[in-house]
């Protein structure tokens, strides 16, 4: 009779036990997981998303994970890693990723997904998007600014609808724009990391006289910095302040920062506020901008720096759009 | 006597030393890997123990490891082929990619088959672009004796830049910002075996390829020739061999054999064409290839071990934070001890049986 009472008590007390750990579980905090392209030492598009993600790990109470060097045909499988280990919100932080992304996130509807510069969204799938020409466009009006030749250069990452449509035709407009005498060199590296490649484009266009140039592409933008340092010509930053790599090179920086839209969409999450569809953030909302280097705003021509900040003033207004943009290029004949 | 019966006995004992070599070096690597997991801060106990558990503890995970599994086998299978027909064909890579186009072409622009019909076409296709991109280093070694090695791997990156080329100009959809192709029909996806799992046909049209190429090596009297050829293409050739024809058959198949690895990935997982591709099967199937000294049936061995360790990987990373750059280190160190037991191991039976072995 007494040990059968010794059994239920027993028995209670780890009822009990699994309740709370049960109860704890559930108030758990959330599991937050990126998948980036390339590494996360990948200065500009990969580190800042990643930074993107720790910046949230300290300011919210929730779980992380991160998977680098993620192809495209280790996707799925990391996608799927991630589903099965109970992640509630998995960020893909690649924009030619979107497809495989959604005919997963299909698959498992309980868990939400977002993508970084995607184009299609689902009901499970949020993509957060800058605007891929505003801050580019304001690079090239710098550099249309700052030319002496009349020749600037841009350098991006790989040939793709995306670096045509946005990136080309917003830096041509804004260089076009400011100067209407300026000529445009873009070239293509090919990757984000062929650093080596990067350097020799970017002599080649310095011998062929350009004085202006802006990188747009990983971990060759300081490669590129670096090149226009030796040269003595202008360089822009991109994506995040690169100043202080060649303070009296870098003359500004055309910040598209992918930290704020993984934080961004992090916070909505563990407000829960965030849901599928797509939502575009420009200079409006703080996700792009323009910032010139403090130790060379003297070196800026007269009412330089008024020009681009009204430039920048119609961009916000809306009184410039990506479509206007083109159409002013296909009139001119300018192939972009 | 004495001497004949102590040189057999030596001889068992030194193939099970052979076997023995490879599940050693593995063993060797994931102790080095711990180590090195240890010293970047994290318990590698966990580690190894996290990633068995993520890859054995779920049959969705599990699946995974075929994703990698399938076109292993195929690169590896392409490798070995060749290696036996004494052709260096280092460029599976490109001729992945080349059959995958191929098979894009075929598994997209041609509609409304049934699916019995354009699996195989589709598979057919993929072949043949394989074997064409081979072809071509193939023809350059035969008629101007250029170097295979050298015109493999260059052609590799060309045709990884073509394919860039060609689905951005000409496969993407007019309406679409993203480089890809369109996706393939329907009728030709790989049907699975296990519902929501990765186990689809691809599995059993690897392991049915070994037993082909296997049989087809050491039991046909053609495989036969291709071996004298690659083991000595003067005796071959002094034996009455076609040498020329004999080569040119090893390499449309090893190319043809990268190029169903494209397909496969095509038609198992991916389901479209994009620049990049592959994550590098190719190269990794030479490794596969030379862990199982170019036997088929130990082909399936570490091409099943190389998926394993790509899933475990990714779950070491996700679960416990892994570096990745370590996971490569693993699978590098594996292939190093290989190698370099190749040479001891040759050494060992030199000095044992007086080079007779």
């Amino acid at each position: 009779m007494k040990k059968s009472k010794v059994f239920l008590r027993v028995f209670v007390l780890a009822f009990a036990i699994l309740m709370i750990f049960s109860t704890l579980a559930m108030t758990a905090p959330l599991k937050i997981a990126i998948i980036l392209p390339h590494a996360i030492t990948s200065e500009g598009w990969t580190k800042s998303g990643f930074d993107g993600l720790m910046k949230a790990k300290e300011d919210f109470d929730i779980e992380t994970s991160y998977q680098e060097n993620v192809s495209e045909g280790e996707l799925k499988g990391a996608l799927r890693g991630y589903i099965a280990e109970g992640y509630d919100l998995i960020i893909v932080h690649e924009m030619g990723y979107n497809d495989p992304t959604l005919e997963v996130a299909e698959e498992s509807p309980d868990t939400m997904f977002a993508i970084t510069y995607g184009f299609k969204a689902a009901d499970n799938v949020a993509v957060t998007s800058g605007t891929n020409w505003q801050a580019n466009s304001l690079a090239g009006a710098v550099a249309g600014l700052m030319t002496k030749s009349n020749k600037v250069g841009f350098i991006i990452s790989n040939d793709s609808p995306v670096a045509h449509n946005f990136l080309n035709a917003g830096f041509i407009y804004g260089a076009k724009r400011i100067n209407p005498k300026a000529e445009v060199i873009t070239t293509f590296v090919g990757s984000w990391s062929d650093v080596v490649k990067g350097k020799e484009l970017a002599k080649a266009m310095i011998k062929q006289g350009v004085d202006v140039i802006y990188s747009q592409c990983g971990v060759v933008n300081r490669a590129v910095i670096e090149v226009c340092e030796e040269a003595g010509i202008w360089a822009i930053g991109a994506v995040e302040d690169m100043s202080y790599v060649a303070p009296q090179t870098v003359i500004a920086n055309a910040l598209a920062p992918t930290e704020y839209l993984v934080y961004g969409v992090i916070k909505e999450m563990v407000e829960g506020t965030l849901k599928g569809g797509r939502v575009v953030k420009g200079i409006k909302d703080g996700a792009e901008e323009i910032t010139f280097n403090p130790l060379l705003k003297d070196k800026l021509p007269e009412n330089g720096e008024e020009k681009i900040m009204k430039l920048r003033q119609e961009i916000v207004d809306g009184d410039i759009t990506l479509e206007q943009m083109q159409e002013e290029l296909n009139k001119q004949n300018i192939k972009f | 006597m004495f001497d004949i019966r102590s040189s057999i006995i030596n001889q068992k004992k030194y193939k099970v030393f052979y076997a023995i070599i490879p599940f050693l070096a593995l063993f060797i690597a994931l102790f080095i890997g711990g180590v090195l997991i240890f010293f970047a801060g994290i318990n590698p106990w966990k580690a190894y123990n996290y990633m068995l558990q993520s890859i054995f503890g779920n049959i969705r995970l599990f699946s995974e490891v075929f994703t990698h599994f399938v076109p292993l086998v195929f690169c590896a299978l392409s490798f070995a082929v060749a290696y036996k027909g004494g052709f260096f064909n280092v460029g599976g890579e490109g001729q992945l990619y080349f059959g995958a186009l191929t098979a894009t072409l075929a598994g997209v622009y041609i509609q409304g088959l049934p699916a019995f019909i354009h699996i195989p076409l589709v598979l057919l296709t993929g072949f043949i672009g394989g074997a064409f991109w081979c072809w071509i280093a193939g023809i350059l070694k035969i008629k101007l004796g250029a170097d295979e090695i050298l015109n493999t791997i260059m052609l590799s990156y060309l045709a990884i830049l073509l394919i860039n080329f060609v689905v951005m100009y000409f496969l993407k959809p007019a309406n679409s910002y993203i480089s890809q192709s369109e996706k393939i029909a329907k009728s030709a996806y790989f049907p699975k075996l296990i519902p929501h799992t990765q186990i689809n046909l691809g599995v059993i049209l690897s392991l049915l390829t070994v037993i082909i190429i296997y049989y087809f090596l050491y039991r046909s009297p053609y495989g036969y020739q291709i071996r004298a050829i690659g083991e000595n293409s003067d005796a071959a050739n002094y034996a009455g061999m076609n040498i020329l024809k004999g080569t040119m058959t090893v390499i449309i198949i090893s190319g043809g054999l990268a190029g169903l690895a494209g397909a496969s990935m095509l038609m198992g997982t991916q389901y479209r064409l994009t620049p990049a591709f592959s994550p590098g099967y190719g190269f990794e199937g030479i490794g596969a290839a030379v862990m199982a000294r170019n036997n088929p049936w130990g082909i399936i061995l570490t091409a099943f071990l190389f998926a394993l360790l790509r899933v475990g990987a990714g779950a070491m990373q996700r679960g416990v934070g892994v570096p990745l750059p370590i996971s490569w280190t693993i699978e590098g160190i594996i292939m190093i001890l290989i190698t370099g037991s190749e040479y001891l191991s040759n050494k060992f039976s030199t000095n044992l049986i007086g080079g007779r072995a």
